[in-house]
C-alpha cells in the first residue's frame, strides 16, 4: 500500500517537474541564506559566511540530483527522452518513416487479420463447459483396404451405451434441416436432431424452458422443440411466453419447450435454429450395417480421454466376439474434430502473412540500418561526449519501436476492413454464421507481433552500432568498408527465399485453378440447375406413397416448358459422397474381411444420366419400366468396372450388396456409366459407383437432390420448379437451390479463396523484396562510390561496372532462389490438400516462381547499377 | 572510528528527523538541521544537503507534509510537519530503537 502511493507520489512529480525544480531550489537557497546569516551572526564576514554555510550543506548540485532521481522514475525519463529524439528523427525523415510504417503496418495487419480469423475458428474454445472432455465416436475399421472411420449403427450405439463406463452420456444426433412453417410459407432451416443425453453430455442450461428429456426419445413424446437463441429472436420476437406455445415443423405440431442461451451452438462452429429429438426406430435396431448416428460423449471428470479410449476398445473387443467383423469405436476430440479442415486453410494462410512479415521486418532494418550507418559520425561524437554505448543502442531501439507500434496501430486500424474484404470473397471455404470480432487475445497477438517487430527491425542494427570503432569513425566521414555490405548481401538472399516460397505456392494453386477449369468432371456441368427437398416425416409413411409421389413429381417437372430432362438421386454428384456400400461380385473368390469390394451407392431416376450429361460407355441406363420394386438391375462406373471386372464386359454380370448376400438377391449389371469426380477428391482418381432405381431399394429416401437440365439458362426455370412443386405439395420447402455450376464453384472454394489470397500477398512479397532489393543494392553504390571511382579511374569501362554491380546482386539472388526452392519443398505438405491436378513438388511453379523473382531483382538492381556506370571518377575521388 | 558512527546515525536520520517534528511542530529544513545538530552537540556529523532527500522520502511515505508558509525574519520557506501515520510510525521506530539499544547494551556488557 505505501510501495503503490510512493510510485504515485513519483508518477505524479514525472509531470510536473519545472514547478518542482523551482520550488527545489528555492529550498535550498533560503536554508543557505538561514545558514549564511548564522555565521555572519557568529562573526564572519558575508564572504567567509556564504563559503562556510556551502560547506557545511555539501554539495548542492548532488543533493538536488539525488533528490530528483529519488522525486520521478529516473528510468521512464529517460525513456521518455529516447522516445522524443526518436520521434525528432523519424519526423525529420517524414519518407524513410512513411515507407517502414506502411510495410510494417501491412505486415502486422495482414497477421492479424488471419489470427483473429484463427481465432474465431480454431482457437475460441467451444462454447461448453470443460469441452476437452467431449469427444466424438465413430466407427473406424477397413473398408474396401483403406482404413476409415464413419457414422454409427443404432444397435452399436446401444451397445456401447450398455457397456462403456468412461462416460457420463453417450448422445447421437444427426445435423439436418427441417420445414419451418410461418406466416410466409414454409422454410427450411438448419436444424439438429438430437437424442436428449446430447445435451446432458454438452452441459449447457437452457436460458427459458427446459432440455430434451428421456421421455422425449419415446415415439408420441417426441413433438417437442428446443429453440436458438437467433432464431428465438427472429421469429418469436424474443418472448418468454413462446415457451408452450406449438410450432408447425414438417408438417406437424410441436411444443416448444426451451431456448438456449445466445452463446450455444451444435454442431459447434455452425448455426442449428433447432433441436428435435432424434428418434432411431425400430427398424434402426435390427441392422447393424445402417449406420447414420454421429455420436457424442462427455468423459467423467475422474477419467482421462487416454482411459476412455482404452474403456471403449474393450468394449469393441467383447462387441467384437459377439458380432464378429464388426468395427472398432474411435475416438476424436470434438475440438480437433470440428476445425480440422478450416485449420488447414488458416494455417496456410497464417503461414503466408508470416512470410510477409518477416520481409517487411527485413527491409525496415535495412532501412535502420541504412540510417544508422549514416549517422555513424553523429554516433561517434556522442560516445567521445560521453554517451553510454547503451544509450546509443537506446536510441535505435527506440526507432525501432516507434516505427512497430505506428506499424501495427495502423495495422489494426485496417485490420476490421481487410477482414470484411477476406470474408466476403466470393470462395470463401469458411463457415458461415462464426462472429469474427477483434477481441482483446487479438489486440494482445498484434501487440505481441510489434513488439517482436520492434527488435527485428532495430536488434540488428543496435548491435552493430553498439560495436562500432570510435576513432576510425571519428576521423572518416564517410565510411567505406566493405564488411559493411555484408548484412545486405544476407538480406537480399533472405527476401528472395521468402518472396520465393510465397510465389511457388501461389503458383501451384494457380496451376491447380487452371487444372480445375480443365478438369472433366464427368459430366456437362452447364444449363442444370439443382434443388434439395426433404418430406415432411410421416407426410408418405410407407415406401410405395413416397415413391409415387416421386414418379408423380418427376412426370409434373418434364412437363415445364424449356426443362429438357429431371434426374433425381438421393445424393448430389460432387456436393455429397455418404454410402459407401460392400458388395459381392458373382464368381469372384472371397476377399479378407475389410478389403471387400466397395462403392458409393446412389438411387437414381431413369433420366438421371441424361440430365447429368453423364455417358453410358457400354450397355445401356435403366428403362421407366425398370424403376420398380424387384427389377434387379444396376449401373456401375467405370472405375467399378475396371476395379472388380477387369478384362472383361460386366454388362450382364451380376452383384449382391453386403458381403453376406442373400441368393435371391442378385442384381444384374445393365450398364456402365463414365466417371465422375466426387466431393472433396476433385484431384484424386475417381470413386466405384453403384447406381441403382430408387423404387428397387425398399429403404425410404426421404431428402433428395433433383437435377433439372434446361435449353435456356437455369436461373430462369427456378421459378417454375417451384411453382410446380407446390401445386403437388404446398408442405414441400425447396432449398440449396443453386446451379451446378455454382455447386462445382463451392466444392472448390478452398482452392480458390487461398489460390486468390496467396497470388495477392506473394505479389506483395515480391514488392517489398524489390524494394529491398533495390534499397540494399542503392546502398551498395552509396557505400562504394569511391571504391567504383578508383576502379574507372584504373581504367574500368561503364559497361564493367554495370556488369559488376548487377553481377553482385545476381549472385545472392540466385542463392536465394535456391534456398527458397529447397523451403518451399519442405513446405510443400501442407499445401497437398489444395492442389489438383499437380503434386506438392512441381517443377513448372518453381521455375516459373524462378524466372518471376531473378526478372525482379534484376529490374530491381537496374538503377543503382547504371547510377554506379554513371560515377565520375575525378569528382568521385575527390572526396578524399 | 568516527565515520562509522555517523554511519549508523545517519541510518536512523528518519527517527530522528520524526521525534524531532514531534517535539518542535512544524519546522523547515534548515530549523530541522540546526535542532539536530544542537541535540547532538555537533556529534553528528552529516552535511546539512543530506536531510532533503531524506525529507523527500519521509514526505513520499506519507508521514509528513510540507507547506509552503512564511519563517521567522519574515521569507517564504518550506515548514515540514508530522502526519498522524507519521506519529505511528515514530512509536514503532522508537520502540525497534529501544530494542535494538537494550540488545546492544546487553551484549556488550556480557562482553565485559
Amino acid at each position: 500500500m505505501r510501495r503503490l502511493r510512493i510510485l504515485a507520489r513519483r508518477l505524479r512529480a514525472l509531470f510536473r517537474k519545472g514547478p518542482l525544480d523551482a520550488a527545489l531550489d528555492e529550498e535550498l537557497r533560503f536554508h543557505l541564506e538561514m545558514e549564511t546569516e548564522r555565521y555572519i551572526g557568529n562573526g564572519m564576514s558575508p564572504e567567509e559566511a556564504r563559503i562556510a554555510a556551502r560547506r557545511s550543506f555539501g554539495g548542492v548540485e548532488q543533493v538536488k540530483e539525488i533528490y530528483r532521481d529519488r522525486r520521478g522514475l529516473p528510468g521512464v525519463e529517460t525513456l521518455a527522452r529516447d522516445l522524443a529524439q526518436a520521434v525528432r528523427t523519424l519526423r525529420r525523415h517524414p519518407g524513410y518513416t512513411i515507407v517502414a510504417v506502411l510495410s510494417l503496418a501491412l505486415g502486422i495487419g495482414a497477421n492479424t487479420a488471419v489470427f483473429s480469423l484463427l481465432d474465431a475458428f480454431v482457437l475460441r474454445p467451444l462454447p461448453y463447459p470443460e469441452p476437452d472432455r467431449l469427444v466424438l465416436i465413430y466407427e473406424a475399421g477397413m473398408v474396401g483396404g483403406r482404413y476409415s472411420w464413419g457414422s454409427v449403427a443404432a444397435p452399436v450405439l446401444r451397445d456401447w451405451r450398455e457397456r462403456s463406463r468412461a462416460f457420463t452420456a453417450i448422445g447421437a444426433f444427426a445435423p439436418g434441416s427441417v420445414n419451418l412453417r410461418s406466416s410466409d410459407g414454409a422454410v427450411r432451416v438448419p436444424a439438429t436432431f438430437a437424442e436428449p443425453e446430447v445435451f446432458q453430455a454438452l452441459g449447457v442450461p437452457p436460458l427459458h424452458g427446459r432440455l430434451l428429456l428421456p421421455e422425449n426419445s419415446t415415439p408420441g413424446l417426441d413433438h417437442v422443440v428446443v429453440l436458438s437463441h437467433a432464431l428465438w429472436k427472429d421469429r418469436f420476437g424474443g418472448n418468454k411466453d413462446v415457451i408452450g406455445q406449438t410450432v408447425r415443423i414438417d408438417a406437424s405440431d410441436y411444443t416448444i419447450v426451451g431456448v438456449m442461451p445466445a452463446s450455444f451452438e451444435f454442431p459447434p462452429r455452425a448455426s442449428a435454429a433447432l433441436w428435435v429429438p432424434l428418434l432411431t426406430s425400430s427398424v434402426d435396431f435390427v441392422d447393424r450395417g445402417l449406420k447414420r448416428l454421429s455420436v457424442i460423449a462427455r468423459v467423467k471428470p475422474d477419467v482421462s480421454v487416454g482411459a476412455a479410449r482404452q474403456d471403449m476398445a474393450n468394449v469393441s473387443r467383447q462387441l467384437e466376439a459377439i458380432y464378429p467383423n464388426s468395427r472398432v469405436a474411435w475416438l476424436r476430440p470434438l475440438h480437433g474434430d470440428t476445425v480440422g479442415r478450416t485449420a488447414l486453410v488458416l494455417i496456410v494462410l497464417a503461414g503466408t502473412v508470416g512470410f510477409v512479415l518477416l520481409l517487411a521486418c527485413a527491409n525496415v532494418a535495412h532501412m535502420v540500418l541504412a540510417r544508422a550507418n549514416a549517422r555513424r559520425h553523429e554516433f561517434a561524437v556522442r560516445l567521445a561526449l560521453g554517451a553510454s554505448r547503451w544509450r546509443i543502442m537506446r536510441l535505435l531501439l527506440a526507432e525501432g519501436f516507434l516505427l512497430a507500434m505506428a506499424g501495427g496501430l495502423v495495422g489494426v486500424a485496417a485490420c476490421r476492413w481487410a477482414l470484411d474484404a477476406l470474408l466476403s470473397l466470393p470462395a470463401n471455404p469458411l463457415p458461415a454464421g462464426v462472429p469474427v470480432s477483434i477481441s482483446w487475445s487479438v489486440l494482445g497477438y498484434c501487440a505481441l507481433a510489434s513488439v517482436l517487430t520492434a527488435l527485428g527491425v532495430s536488434l540488428i542494427p543496435a548491435f552493430r552500432m553498439s560495436r562500432q570503432k570510435l576513432q576510425a569513425d571519428l576521423a572518416e566521414a564517410v565510411p567505406s568498408s566493405r564488411q559493411r555490405a555484408r548484412h545486405g548481401n544476407l538480406l537480399i538472399t533472405i527476401e528472395v527465399a521468402l518472396s520465393m516460397v510465397l510465389v511457388i505456392g501461389a503458383g501451384m494453386l494457380v496451376r491447380s485453378l487452371r487444372a480445375l477449369t480443365d478438369l472433366d468432371f464427368g459430366f456437362r456441368p452447364e444449363n442444370i440447375l439443382t434443388v434439395r427437398m426433404s418430406m415432411p416425416p410421416g407426410r408418405y409413411p410407407d415406401v410405395t406413397r413416397l415413391h409415387s409421389f416421386y414418379d408423380r413429381l418427376l412426370e409434373r417437372l418434364s412437363g415445364v416448358p424449356g426443362v429438357e430432362a429431371v434426374g433425381l438421386n438421393n445424393l448430389l454428384p460432387i456436393q455429397m459422397t455418404y454410402t459407401n456400400m460392400d458388395f459381392t461380385v458373382e464368381g469372384r473368390p472371397n476377399d479378407r474381411p475389410g478389403y471387400e469390394p466397395f462403392a458409393e451407392h446412389r438411387t437414381v431416376n431413369a433420366d438421371f444420366f441424361r440430365a447429368m450429361g453423364i455417358p453410358v460407355v457400354s450397355g445401356r441406363s435403366f428403362t421407366r419400366a425398370e424403376n420398380r420394386p424387384g427389377s434387379g438391375v444396376v449401373v456401375i462406373s467405370k472405375r467399378a468396372a475396371t476395379l472388380y471386372w477387369p478384362n472383361v464386359d460386366p454388362v450382364g454380370k451380376r452383384l449382391a450388396y453386403g458381403t453376406r448376400p442373400k441368393p435371391d438377391r442378385w442384381l444384374t449389371i445393365v450398364g456402365v456409366a463414365g466417371d465422375i469426380k466426387s466431393a472433396g477428391r476433385l484431384g484424386q482418381p475417381p470413386q466405384a459407383i453403384l447406381y441403382a432405381p430408387y423404387r428397387d431399394f425398399d429403404f425410404p429416401i426421404q431428402s433428395v437432390s433433383l437435377i433439372v437440365r434446361t435449353t435456356a439458362t437455369p436461373a430462369s426455370s427456378a421459378r417454375a420448379v417451384r411453382e410446380a412443386v407446390r401445386e403437388l405439395d404446398p408442405d414441400l420447402a425447396l432449398y440449396w437451390v443453386s446451379t451446378m455450376e455454382d455447386v462445382i464453384a463451392q466444392s472448390t472454394a478452398g482452392t480458390r479463396f487461398l489460390a486468390v489470397l496467396l497470388a495477392a500477398f506473394s505479389g506483395l512479397a515480391v514488392l517489398l523484396a524489390m524494394i529491398g532489393v533495390y534499397g540494399v543494392m542503392s546502398y551498395v553504390v552509396g557505400q562504394r562510390h569511391r571504391e567504383i571511382g578508383v576502379r574507372m579511374a584504373l581504367g574500368a569501362s561503364r559497361r564493367e561496372v554495370l556488369q559488376f554491380v548487377l553481377g553482385h546482386g545476381t549472385r545472392r539472388t540466385l542463392v536465394g532462389i535456391g534456398i527458397g526452392i529447397l523451403w518451399a519443398i519442405m513446405l510443400s505438405q501442407a499445401m497437398r490438400p489444395f492442389l489438383i491436378g499437380i503434386g506438392p513438388v512441381d517443377v513448372a511453379s518453381q521455375a516459373g516462381a524462378a524466372a518471376v523473382i531473378l526478372a525482379v531483382a534484376l529490374a530491381a538492381s537496374a538503377l543503382p547499377a547504371y547510377r554506379a556506370s554513371r560515377v565520375d571518377p575525378i569528382e568521385a575521388l575527390r572526396h578524399e | 572510528m568516527d565515520n562509522s558512527k555517523s554511519d549508523v546515525l545517519q541510518g536512523t536520520l528518519d527517527l530522528l528527523v520524526l521525534k524531532t517534528l514531534e517535539t518542535m511542530g512544524p519546522m523547515h529544513g534548515w530549523g530541522i538541521a540546526r535542532r539536530l545538530e544542537q541535540v547532538s552537540d555537533n556529534l553528528l556529523q552529516m552535511n546539512q544537503g543530506t536531510l532533503y532527500p531524506a525529507l523527500l522520502r519521509l514526505e513520499q511515505a506519507g508521514w509528513i507534509t510540507s507547506t509552503w508558509g512564511v519563517s521567522e525574519n519574515n521569507r517564504r520557506a518550506r515548514f515540514y510537519a508530522l502526519t498522524r501515520a507519521g506519529r505511528r510510525r515514530l512509536r514503532v521506530e522508537e520502540k525497534n530503537w529501544d530494542r535494538m539499544a537494550t540488545m546492544i547494551t546487553r551484549v556488550l556488557r556480557s562482553e565485559a
